[in-house]
């Protein structure tokens, strides 16, 4: 029984592969990897490590030391303590603004990220010489401080049951927005 | 009825088979609140939840402090670090298929990876590839 339990386990890892590596470096455990670079290949066995540079040939695979993998492992290693500091976010709302120029679009969003709104939350669809802005799922906290009327709106929306994982999605007029943006508008309009 | 019924189980069945795994584990960027971005068909989307649906052809890209993992429906683990951007050019992988032609492409054009195999690995060791800014990395079968 207990042959049979370690040969189970045994064929499980012997089949499960491990790379790891970044841009200038390729590491394997559990078996046996071709690493192809400035048309050269190289094959790096389990415990093995290539290192590669642009235009040439991958290094001759060597035994992998500790320190060679401390930059990638570090990295990982961070991830279960940072997922107990992770906060919650709570309800999220997304803003749609209305078609308005270009420009003032762009001027709108050097606002937002002055007022904190992270940029990968800020999309600008452009067509033409105009251009939609969208603020992208923002913690309904955030809104309350530059957004009370939808901040108002939006809390109605989760207030009910069926909307409380919903993302609310609001619709900012041009008139809203002129009185928001007041300065951005007189720039550019 | 009948239609509407077919109809609906072909949405449902096209919906299961566009999904090719999730993000199961991450940790967020502080600044951005999200652990990472996914170009999808000309559109970005923000992720800010775990459990996160991944499809074939997304272009995920962590943060500058944001680390993910993925499960892949042939479980394939992959963990990216930070500043790390995954496209899944490929990925051909159905349990209901009689052809057994699986194959798995991956480009990862910055950052740092860890890719533990899964039954593609296993069973077709020569379409599993992985493609970094130098290299190119495929298994021996």
């Amino acid at each position: 029984m207990k042959i049979l339990f370690i040969n189970l386990i045994l064929g499980i890892s012997l089949f499960a592969l491990v790379i790891t590596g970044n841009q200038d470096k390729v590491s394997v455990q559990g078996g046996t990897i071709e690493v192809t670079s400035g048309g050269v290949t190289e094959v790096v066995e389990s415990g093995q490590i290539t290192f590669l540079q642009e235009d040439s040939a991958p290094t001759r695979a060597v035994q992998l030391q500790k320190s060679d993998l401390k930059d990638i492992q570090d990295d990982f290693q961070e991830e279960t303590i940072g997922l107990q500091l992770s906060p919650t976010l709570g309800h999220l709302v997304t803003l749609k603004f209305e078609t308005v120029k270009y420009e003032i679009a762009k001027g709108i969003k050097k606002v937002l990220l002055k007022q904190g709104f992270s940029s990968a939350s800020i999309h600008i669809d452009k067509k033409n010489h105009y251009a939609k802005l969208t603020l992208i799922q923002v913690p309904l906290k955030k809104l309350q401080k530059f957004y009370p009327i939808y901040y108002k709106a939006a809390k109605r929306f989760f207030r009910i049951k069926r909307n409380k994982n919903k993302v609310a999605k609001l619709m900012v007029r041009e008139r809203e927005m002129r009185q928001f943006y007041e300065e951005v508008f007189n720039k550019y309009d | 009825m009948f239609k509407i019924y077919l109809v609906t189980f072909l949405f449902f069945t096209n919906l299961y088979s566009a999904s090719i795994g999730i993000i199961e584990q991450g940790v967020k960027d502080k600044t951005e609140q999200a652990y990472a971005l996914i170009s999808r068909h000309g559109k970005t989307i923000i992720v800010y939840h775990l459990n996160f649906v991944v499809k074939k052809d997304d272009k995920i890209k962590t943060f500058r402090r944001s680390r993910l993992t993925i499960r892949l429906n042939d479980n394939t683990v992959i963990k990216m670090g930070k500043k790390t951007t995954l496209i899944i050019d490929k990925y051909v992988y159905d349990v209901r298929s009689r052809k057994k032609n699986y194959a798995a492409n991956f480009r990862i054009s910055n950052g740092s990876f860890q890719i533990k195999t899964g039954r593609i690995g296993e069973i077709s060791p020569r379409n599993f590839k992985i493609k970094t800014k130098f290299s190119t990395i495929g298994l021996r079968g």
